[in-house]
């Protein structure tokens, strides 16, 4: 592999996600109960899998792609379930139930329907758009709650804005995946690495930011025999 | 190949235009929230402590006021019953048993006049922070009583009217009103210098009502909004403490005319589940 900066970010992209596995792992008896942080380590988990058997398992082309495609469903129904369990309203819970249904129902017949021979830009540019939409309801309804602290200091709004980040930064290149050049597909790729890469970044400060919060810190100023 | 070479170009546009836009509508989104937000609970934090400081006033206010309710008593007993309860001791003194008979009675006598005078005043001291009316027979009895009271000193014309007063208040909201509508009266005849004074009592929407009327100097809400806030007018600020303790309002106004200021008063009736919030 040359050395150059779109490799470093593909190296990156590999090596990341055993950041967060090492947080969970750290910080484990915190964020047990934690579903949010449960799913982000899921979903690096799975990706390294996937990364790994792409690289090391010779799968073949088709089958690569199909694994892929799974992958997207399997990364909706992550980022989905991390958003659906930080939204207070029933209503827009109950929407993002039937749109996923709607979703799955879709990608199933999609993926039964193609034969692959590139990446599945299609059902990747209607999830993007999905978690999008539920994204910007989540910090619509964050904005509205102002009896609770300020936004950035709470961990879920880390986790979505880094989904946000990822999902609006590779938008364009999965959405064109399936009609440009695989040559010139491999040379822009790295861009999904870079914010792959942002997105982990997010989510381990997510991290950081429960574990601050989490800590009582009401003896922070006692001082013995004075207080 | 030059087409080729242009489609490719194309696409690179459009790829890094697009990614480029939708990074930007995404953090400039989130940034916006982020600002939005603090700007909204920084005004909330703004509006809590102004409350807060409003609350402060108003306890201060209660606090002088309470003092300086002490500080009467304390000059009345000190100042009044005090000598003459001295003054009766004297009259009966030890040395009472060696006097002849007649000098005994006129001592006894004096003695007597002095006591009964002090019991009056000790009355009056009782009236005056509890009146007897208004405990025994009501609102009504003890506004009509003041004000009578007024219209008898000559110097002014008072009057009150109760148009739908069947059903009491309880007791702690009558007296809370009965001390707003004396500090009202008060205020009227202290600053006002009117001719006359009415009042009327209506029931609308499930409150009561009590309009004061007056034809002298007056003030209106935002003057009465002013002066609770600042360091002046602590009788005013006790009207705003106790209303609030009976989760009523008060609204200074022209009237229509314009010839009369008027003072509204509305104490939500009673809830049967409710209690006051001392």
């Amino acid at each position: 592999m040359a050395k150059t900066i779109e490799n470093l970010f593909v190296i990156l992209h590999f090596s990341v996600n055993a950041l967060i596995i090492l947080l969970f792992i750290l910080h484990y008896r915190r964020v047990k109960h934690e579903k949010a942080f449960l799913a982000i380590t899921l979903y690096c988990f799975i990706e390294s899998l996937l990364n790994l058997s792409s690289k090391y398992v010779g799968l073949g082309f088709t089958l690569t792609l199909y694994i892929w495609s799974t992958f997207t469903f399997v990364e909706y129904l992550i980022f989905t379930y991390v958003i659906w369990i930080t939204l207070k309203s029933r209503s827009v819970r109950r929407i993002m139930l039937y749109t996923s249904i709607a979703f799955i129902v879709f990608t199933t017949i999609y993926n039964i329907a193609t034969n692959f021979r590139s990446i599945d830009s299609i059902p990747i540019g209607v999830e993007t758009i999905l978690i999008l939409l539920f994204s910007f309801y989540y910090l619509y309804e964050q904005m509205n709650d102002t009896v609770s602290l300020f936004i950035y200091s709470k961990s879920h709004f880390w986790i979505i804005i880094g989904i946000m980040i990822y999902l609006a930064g590779s938008f364009f290149i999965f959405i064109l995946g399936n009609v440009i050049d695989t040559r010139l597909l491999i040379q822009y790729w790295f861009v999904t690495n870079v914010f792959y890469v942002l997105m982990i970044i997010l989510f381990a400060i997510s991290f950081f930011v429960y574990d601050r919060s989490s800590k009582p810190n009401i003896h922070k100023n006692l001082r013995p025999y004075l207080n | 190949m030059y087409l080729l070479q242009a489609s490719t170009n194309g696409i690179s546009v459009v790829l890094f235009m697009g990614t480029l836009g939708m990074l930007v509508l995404t953090i400039g989104l989130i940034l916006f929230i982020i600002f939005h937000q603090r700007k909204v609970i920084r005004y909330q934090l703004k509006l809590q402590q102004l409350e807060q400081e409003q609350q402060k006033i108003l306890l201060n206010a209660s606090i002088r006021l309470q003092e300086e309710e002490r500080q009467r008593l304390a000059a009345d007993l000190h100042d009044d019953a005090g000598p003459l309860l001295a003054t009766a001791r004297l009259y009966l003194n030890e040395n009472l048993v060696n006097q002849d008979k007649a000098t005994q009675l006129q001592s006894i006598y004096q003695a007597r006049q002095i006591l009964d005078d002090t019991i009056q005043l000790i009355r009056n001291i009782s009236h005056s922070l509890m009146p007897p009316t208004l405990k025994n027979f009501g609102l009504e009895s003890a506004v009509n009583d003041m004000f009578q009271k007024i219209s008898g000193s000559g110097q002014i014309n008072a009057s009150s009217r109760f148009h739908e007063y069947k059903d009491r208040l309880k007791p702690e909201k009558e007296l809370i009103v009965y001390r707003v509508v004396q500090e009202l009266v008060n205020n009227i005849l202290k600053h006002s210098n009117s001719s006359f004074i009415h009042l009327t009592q209506n029931m609308q929407n499930g409150s009561c009502l009590l309009r004061v009327h007056h034809d002298g100097r007056g003030i209106v809400q935002t003057d009465f909004e002013k002066l609770n806030k600042s360091n002046i007018g602590l009788g005013l600020k006790n009207i705003s403490s106790r209303l609030k303790v009976a989760h009523g309002n008060i609204l200074f106004e022209k009237d229509a005319s314009q010839t009369y200021y008027k003072v509204t008063i509305e104490i939500p009736r009673d809830d049967p589940y409710e209690s006051l919030a001392v």
